[in-house]
């Protein structure tokens, strides 16, 4: 009997693991699958608001609208129940596609209701349905959406609010003082000293880190330009390096980020992407993280040249072999820092702490890239040109084609969704890399293209924001830092907390990244059981602050009301209404954990 | 001595029981099955097997290595503790890794020198590619990919019949490893934190819903508290726990969890102990590499230490996995990526445990780099998918059905 039992088992798991099988590459999709079945009692309740209640009691009075809507749009949708009867239950369910849905969804806002019924409804809240768009924008690319940005995206429209910010006129955007020299000139003076990097000369390192790192989150925390923040944090993610990893030297390499922020990232983020690129490999901190500076004509490093293809410019997939990572390799040989604390140049012109070239360790032979068709001959009795050469085909690799789709791909995946699945991803996709190619890689081009590029604001896949993002919405939505003086060092106190303590639990500190790929953002490696608790455990302790700053009730209004309250949604979140007066802690707790905030979605 | 594979599979028996799981139908048990564990490390970077399994009797190594070799052991230039460990006539072992040769003395270790998971000439030098390649344990690598689940997400699907409670990693780190993903209930571990109250958690669950999010988080809530009793009393050092030098305080809480009795103690663990990316800073092998070997092999050590306090040890399997190794050559500062590493393979489990002092295996005879190419390295010593296959098959007594899903077998050539 044992042995019948065992086998009946194994036939079971046996066929449970075809099925597996055949599920398994649907995986990804199924927040997709799950979110195209919109429970109509919510989808009722929602529509309903201002709405006659009776006129709603039942829910297959909007089944023809809906049938119509999907006949129009060639959707071939299945009306199930789960009585089996359309006209006695309450818990049918929908399944449309998100096309099909948001046109439902446009048809009952501009019929201020029942798309079906005929009568003339009252019009929909108004704020209600603005502030659906306003804060999914804001969420997306920006923070948390607060108080001040709603009142401004109700004033001027969202579209005029996100590519406002993308002006560089009246720039609050940046590190105010250029201390990178300075920085750098200490470290390398610290390093040449007797001792070289002792905990004392670390410790000061750390200090200036510190305080770099407040002073852009005060930056941040205060900008109404939040969504070229989120730019800059993309950019900076993509060109990560290897900050923060490491033993006592690296770590103090580490870092050096906030300076390579503030001048790599920064200045160029109203130029050309290739300029970025060719500041980052000049960048002293990344030359020795890389080891750059070690490769030389007999003794080539691969790590940079290999790591620029593939995670900073066309990717691994572009068609680039081990011969174009070697042949790059002997190209970006003789580039050195000057490793002295001199602020004027001496005698041979170098500068302490910054990039110069050393002919005599350049590998002048013939070359060939195969990957971007380019042959360089012996240039021997030129290795000055070696620099030149190095941006040639720095520059060629940061126009490709490959890049520009690569960083569309990251630019989708980073600020609207992880699945690529999901209605007008491609297209969004193909328009961003087509402006990227058209300009030569212009930033401020590329993101209004992937701003105006959001596929009419509608649902769209899951998407997590990453753990910095969330705490600095926190902080924005809250309030917590102001224009007060007299609050500056308790704020600024607070600020260090959370870039050096509570993102140090969740995943690194400020600027610093787990790996070269950046601080990574997909949905998975933050929605999950550890990592959700981790989150909840940093929102409970930011969330008295805000308690002390505003109601709950505003709370909860600025970030997620539009969205929780949108016919769109089948959210449970509008409860936070009820309970906002009577136990403001949580639900400013609630407010930031909701599905809204943590999925980007109801 | 060095055995063969073939040889290998006699004498430990522990191709015996793969053999079994792989050709024979599943034993059928009256009563209980005892829980089964595995311990997933990764070491993300391309750990050196020429540093860390030197082969000892190969010139082309000291001359391809020079100054970054492992003197032999009786190489009575170099400082005595600078020698590699005896292993076999064919190769040594770093001798900064004192537990580890403790194991192997012990049988419980088997090291694989110079095993691949792409096929030979096909590895594309990423990391990243090549640590999906290992992760999904599907020879592909899909870069940017989203749908491919991890190889140990699938064997939870297969091991769902046995009330298994799921995987979790325990990385010093939030996010969820590759290796994880897919349909399975996975999580992270993560150090006891605020204390939620029962009429927060009431409002949580109230606004997530039974979606998604609703369901993470409930499940969540329910592990942790679980976790913190397990740990609770415990003499662990939590400061140290995301530190970069905090591998052997990730590896004992999961040899604690793993061992506990509580409802939500996984099955499978997930560590990941990195740094091994050293293109440079070398310092003639005494450097970093020395140090972060020295680091791996106090993780094993406090790990199966943690496990045999628990008498969980014999039925635990361990496997250390990198994406790649480096080349033999070096660049004159350091190494690159290269292609094969050093498999270890660390086991109480007595039908898979190795001969006393014997657990050096190698496909065949020790080709040498008689084939050089740009990998600089011995060719052909067979996948470390195929290896790890035979022993998760033969450790959980899955069936040939099972294990395909789990791990298919790969082509060696």
């Amino acid at each position: 009997m044992a042995t019948i039992q065992k086998n009946s088992q194994k036939f079971t798991k046996k066929s449970k693991l075809a099925l597996k099988a055949e599920v398994q590459p649907l995986a990804s999709r199924a927040d997709t699958v799950k979110s195209d079945f919109v429970s109509m009692e919510t989808k009722v309740a929602m529509i309903t608001r201002g709405v006659e209640a009776k006129t709603f009691s039942d829910p297959t009075a909007i089944t023809p609208g809906i049938e119509a809507l999907a006949r129009a749009t060639g959707e071939n949708n299945t009306i199930r129940s789960s009585s089996g009867s359309t006209t006695q239950t309450t818990t049918a369910r929908v399944r449309l596609s998100a096309d099909v849905k948001s046109q439902m969804a446009r048809a009952v806002i501009s019929a201020g209701g029942n798309p079906s019924d005929g009568a003339p409804p009252p019009p929909p809240p108004p704020r209600r349905s603005s502030d659906y768009n306003n804060q999914l924008a804001a969420h997306r690319y920006g923070f948390l959406p607060t108080g001040a940005e709603m009142d401004q995206m109700r004033n001027i429209g969202v579209r005029p609010w996100m590519t406002n910010q993308l002006s560089n006129s009246g720039l609050d955007f940046g590190n105010d003082v250029v201390r990178y020299d300075e920085r750098l000139r200490l470290f390398y003076d610290f390093r040449s000293q007797y001792g070289g990097l002792t905990t004392e000369r670390l410790q000061i390192l750390y200090n200036n880190y510190k305080l770099d790192g407040v002073q852009y989150y005060r930056q941040m925390a205060l900008t109404n330009r939040p969504i070229l923040h989120r730019l800059a944090q993309f950019f900076f993610n993509h060109l990560a390096g290897k900050f923060g990893m490491g033993d006592a030297e690296q770590y103090s390499m580490g870092i050096q980020c906030t300076s390579y922020f503030a001048h790599v990232i920064l200045p160029n983020m109203f130029g050309k992407f290739e300029d970025m690129v060719m500041a980052a490999t000049r960048f002293p901190a990344l030359m020795q993280q890389y080891s750059v500076i070690d490769s030389i004509v007999n003794g080539n490093v691969q790590d940079w040249p290999r790591e620029m293809m593939e995670l900073h410019t066309v990717g691994s997939d572009a068609g680039y072999t081990q011969a174009d990572v070697v042949a790059l390799a002997r190209l970006w040989t003789g580039h050195k820092i000057h490793q002295a604390a001199n602020a004027t140049a001496d005698a041979n012109g170098r500068i302490g702490g910054r990039w110069y070239f050393n002919a005599a360790q350049h590998d002048g032979g013939a070359k060939s890239f195969p990957f971007l068709g380019i042959e360089m001959a012996a240039y021997t009795n030129d290795r000055a040109s070696g620099p030149d050469r190095l941006n040639q085909v720095l520059t060629a690799l940061a126009r490709h084609p490959a890049t520009a789709n690569r960083i569309a791909h990251k630019l989708l995946f980073h600020f609207v969704g992880d699945d690529p699945s999901w209605s007008g991803f491609q297209s969004a996709k193909d328009r961003i890399a087509r402006v990227f190619i058209e300009t030569q890689g212009d930033i401020m081009a590329i993101a209004r293209a992937l701003l105006l590029d959001i596929n009419g604001l509608h649902p769209v896949p899951f998407k997590s924001p990453r753990p910095h993002d969330l705490l600095m919405g926190m902080v924005r939505a809250g309030n917590l830092v102001t224009r007060n003086a007299n609050d500056t060092a308790t704020e600024n106190a607070f600020l260090e907390t959370i870039m050096t303590n509570y993102l140090a639990v969740l995943g690194r500190p400020h600027l610093q990244v787990p790996d070269v790929r950046g601080y990574l953002v997909d949905n998975a490696r933050w929605v999950n059981e550890g990592s959700i608790m981790q989150i909840l455990d940093h929102v409970s302790m930011i969330a008295p602050r805000i308690a002390a700053k505003m109601s709950a009730a505003t709370f909860y209004s600025n970030v997620i009301s539009g969205l929780a309250m949108s016919p769109f949604m089948s959210s449970s979140s509008s409860a936070i209404e009820q309970f906002a007066a009577t136990e403001p802690l949580n639900a400013i707790i609630c407010t930031v954990m909701s599905p809204e905030v943590l999925m980007r979605r109801a | 001595m060095i055995i063969n594979r073939r040889e290998f599979i006699k004498s430990t028996g522990a191709c015996m029981g793969a053999a079994a799981a792989l050709s024979a139908p599943k034993v059928s048990f009256a009563g209980p099955v005892m829980a089964k564990k595995l311990i997933y490390i990764t070491c993300p970077g391309g750990l050196d097997g020429f540093t860390l399994t030197p082969p000892i009797n190969d010139p082309a190594y000291y001359s391809l290595r020079s100054q970054f070799a492992v003197p032999r052991p009786d190489d009575n230039s170099a400082p005595v503790d600078r020698r590699a460990l005896y292993l076999s006539d064919t190769f040594g072992l770093h001798p900064r890794v004192p537990e580890m040769y403790g194991m192997f003395q012990r049988g419980e270790m088997t090291l694989f020198p110079n095993v691949n998971w792409a096929r030979y000439g096909y590895n594309t030098g990423s990391h990243f590619n090549e640590i999906r390649r290992a992760e999904n344990g599907m020879d592909r690598w899909d870069n940017g990919s989203t749908s491919l689940a991890g190889w140990v997400n699938r064997l939870l699907t297969v091991l769902e019949g046995e009330n298994n409670p799921g995987a979790i990693a325990v990385t010093g780190n939030p996010v969820l490893p590759d290796v994880l993903h897919g349909p399975e209930v996975t999580a992270v571990y993560m150090p006891p934190g605020q204390t939620t109250s029962q009429q927060t958690d009431m409002r949580l669950r109230q606004v997530m819903g039974g979606r998604t999010l609703g369901r993470v988080y409930s499940t969540g809530f329910d592990r942790r508290d679980a976790m913190n009793r397990a740990l609770n009393g415990a003499n662990v050092n939590f400061n140290m726990f995301s530190n970069f030098w905090g591998a052997h305080v990730q590896a004992q809480i999961a040899g604690i969890l793993l061992a506990s009795d509580q409802q939500y103690a996984p099955s499978i663990s997930i560590l990941n102990i990195e740094g091994w990316d050293w293109h440079t800073y070398e310092n003639n092998g005494w450097g970093y590499p020395a140090a972060r070997l020295a680091h791996l092999s106090l993780a094993l050590g406090t790990l199966v230490q943690t496990l045999k306090d628990r008498n969980m040890f014999q039925n635990t399997l361990i496997v250390v996995a990198s994406e790649f190794g480096r080349p033999c050559a070096h660049n004159g500062v350091g190494t690159d990526h290269g292609h094969g590493q050093t498999g270890i393979i660390i086991t109480g489990n007595p039908l898979l445990m190795a001969q006393p002092g014997q657990g050096i295996v190698l496909n065949g005879n020790y080709p040498g780099f008689a084939s050089r190419d740009q990998w600089n390295c011995i060719r052909d010593n067979g996948r470390y998918q195929n290896i790890i296959r035979q022993y998760v098959a033969a450790h959980f007594n899955l069936t040939q059905a099972e294990i395909d899903f789990v791990l298919p077998s790969l082509n060696q050539a």
